[in-house]
């Protein structure tokens, strides 16, 4: 049977290939990763100072934004911003626009509020734009919209490469928003590529891609180039890794064997004490990364 | 958990060979070291192996050796027993009693589920496949829908695959044989018409017999749409089977990105009670491996 014949082949292949690769890895040491928290799944009930020092607290680099920055006044960016540096932390992204890259019609927005987001970016010290793909368009066919996403993600990238500021796509899962364009790394890979601009990459959620997709260690071996951040959270119930079905520790091993060295985001709802949790998820990944 | 007789019966064994005393034991064969397994012992789960998975080379005697030794109740053949001489018959099956072995599926061929106009053919596996099957004692066929029909809709596709299964369900009722139907992931099969356990399920929902049900293959789903857990605590009355391996690599629980401990926990929860087949190329000793799988297993469902 020919299933079998070449199941056997890929696992003799990947077996092979896997004992070289261990070679390999056993001489890297510690990963030059950092670790961050998405703010948002804090909750919002909290003040920014209160989460920023949670994060802090729990031996973290990182915190990153989707819109809160949008409501912040001038007085609230100078409080935040001396909060950070107080406690030594980087904003480490933000979404600069929620608008959409798969309409061809919404370019000039789309450049006047990445525009209009790079001085604050620059203020809070901020160097990548995250983006949704946004919603499928009727009439549109799946060439068109991925052309128009990768003219989008061109038009951002161009706006923001005097500010060396990086741009990402990140996919959402179709469980989660079934009108969104870019469900999967895959395709998110497949487009970013297309592009091939070294200040566009692909956010790699983990907990997305599982929900959706599956197969992720593949997918980041062979994409690991485009990767631009990786986001965390155990499937189902976005908590923390174990909680789920994903073996986070393989997947942490395959980020340090392909020499990842960005930051790691921790994108999950905490079930107990937040400080704890977070510490213990950095440990794991460190303890991991460290293993492969 | 209690152990079954044969540990017992193990025990007693080595007690036995420590006072030198074995010889005045004639009833207990030669090889009661490695006594059989047995589903209590196995925490009251039934464990098999697919028999592919195994070392090249090995008879069948061999095969069920292999699997008794990693402590497994049973296996899954695919239609080789179909070209068994009756010799081998005797021998084969006098191995299964001897170790009381199940032989828990089997593949009985390949139709394009969605293709009236394969029918034949799949009647005609099926006449082939039915016999040796009550030999063995095997109660359950896997099918795969295989290669999409061109030209078919979503819609017409699935109409089409349920008919054939409710046709092969009326063929298979006075044999009491269950049907499982086994989703393939597109990175394997490009062609496939049904990728995926969500679709499966709806298939075999139409179908409504409760002899049609799904094999959900966590390796294959795991390639195709992740999300394990959610699917199978959603589904849990039309799973008939499931199949073990990691991602990516096929090999055993642990290589790869899937958590099986929590996998089993939530089979342990569910009160999954059907069999638990590991088909995965063993990194390292097959014996060893595969009695680690079971282990694991048996250890994740305690605490599920």
């Amino acid at each position: 049977m020919d299933r079998r014949e070449f199941s056997r082949m890929m696992a003799i292949a990947g077996a092979g290939s896997a004992l070289l690769r261990k070679t390999a890895w056993s001489q890297t040491a510690a990963p030059g990763v950092k670790f961050s928290v998405m703010l948002w799944i804090m909750g919002r009930n909290s003040t920014m100072e209160q989460r920023l020092e949670t994060i802090a607290a729990a031996g973290y680099q990182g915190a990153e934004m989707v819109d809160e920055w949008m409501k912040w006044s001038t007085e609230d960016r100078k409080r935040i911003v001396a909060k950070k540096n107080a406690l030594g932390l980087t904003f480490d992204v933000m979404f600069p626009s929620l608008t959409t890259l798969v309409d061809p019609e919404q370019r000039t927005k789309l450049k006047q509020e990445i525009a209009a987001a790079i001085p604050i970016a620059q203020e809070i010290g901020c160097r990548q734009f995250a983006m949704k793909s946004g919603a499928r368009i009727a009439g549109q066919s799946p060439e068109q919209g991925r052309q128009s996403i990768a003219d989008g993600l061109k038009v951002a990238a161009d706006v923001c490469r005097d500010a060396k500021i990086e741009v990402l796509l990140e996919p959402i899962d179709v469980l989660e928003d079934k009108r969104q364009f870019v469900n999967s790394v895959v395709d998110g890979f497949a487009i970013v590529r297309s592009v091939n601009d070294p200040g566009i990459k692909v956010l790699y959620d983990f907990y997305h891609e599982q929900r959706g997709t599956g197969n992720l260690i593949d997918t980041l071996e062979k994409n690991a180039d485009l990767v631009g951040l990786v986001h965390i959270a155990d499937v189902p119930g976005r908590r923390r890794p174990g909680t789920g079905e994903m073996n986070y520790d393989n997947i942490y091993r395959k980020l340090a064997a392909v020499k990842y060295n960005r930051y790691i985001a921790m994108e999950f709802y905490f079930q107990g004490d937040a400080v704890a949790e977070l510490k213990a998820a950095k440990a794991e990944a460190l303890t991991a990364m460290q293993s492969a | 958990m209690t152990y079954g007789e044969p540990m017992n019966r193990r025990d007693f064994h080595k007690l036995s060979m420590g006072a030198a005393a074995a010889s005045l034991l004639p009833s207990l064969p030669a090889f009661a070291a490695n006594a059989p397994a047995t589903v209590a012992g196995n925490g009251g789960h039934k464990f098999s192996v697919m028999l592919w998975t195994l070392p090249k080379g090995l008879s069948f005697v061999q095969q069920l050796q292999l699997a008794s030794d990693a402590g497994f109740t049973g296996v899954e053949v695919g239609n080789e027993y179909e070209k068994w001489t009756p010799e081998e018959w005797k021998t084969n099956l006098a191995k299964q009693h001897e170790l009381g072995i199940a032989v828990d599926s089997a593949v009985p061929g390949r139709n394009a589920l969605a293709d009236k106009s394969k029918r034949p053919a799949l009647t005609e596996d099926l006449k082939k496949a039915i016999p040796g099957a009550k030999q063995l004692g095997c109660k359950q066929f896997i099918y795969t829908a295989y290669t999409r029909v061109p030209g078919q809709t979503p819609e017409d596709q699935r109409a089409a695959i349920v008919d054939t299964l409710k046709y092969a369900a009326d063929m298979l009722e006075k044999d009491d044989i269950e049907i499982v139907l086994e989703p393939i992931d597109l990175l394997e099969y490009k062609l496939e018409a049904v990728p995926s356990v969500s679709e499966a399920f709806e298939i075999t929902r139409l179908v409504g017999s409760p002899r049609i049900k799904v094999l959900y293959d966590f390796f294959h789903e795991q390639k195709q749409t992740g999300n394990l857990i959610e699917k199978l605590e959603k589904n849990i009355d039309q799973v008939g089977l499931v199949h073990i391996a990691d991602v990516p690599g096929r090999h055993q629980p642990g290589t790869g990105e899937v958590n099986y401990n929590n996998i089993y926990r939530k089979l342990a929860e569910l009160k999954y009670d059907r069999y638990i087949c590991m088909e995965f190329m063993s990194q390292g000793d097959t014996v060893t491996t595969l009695r680690k799988a079971r282990e694991e297993a048996i250890a994740a469902m305690k605490l599920g």
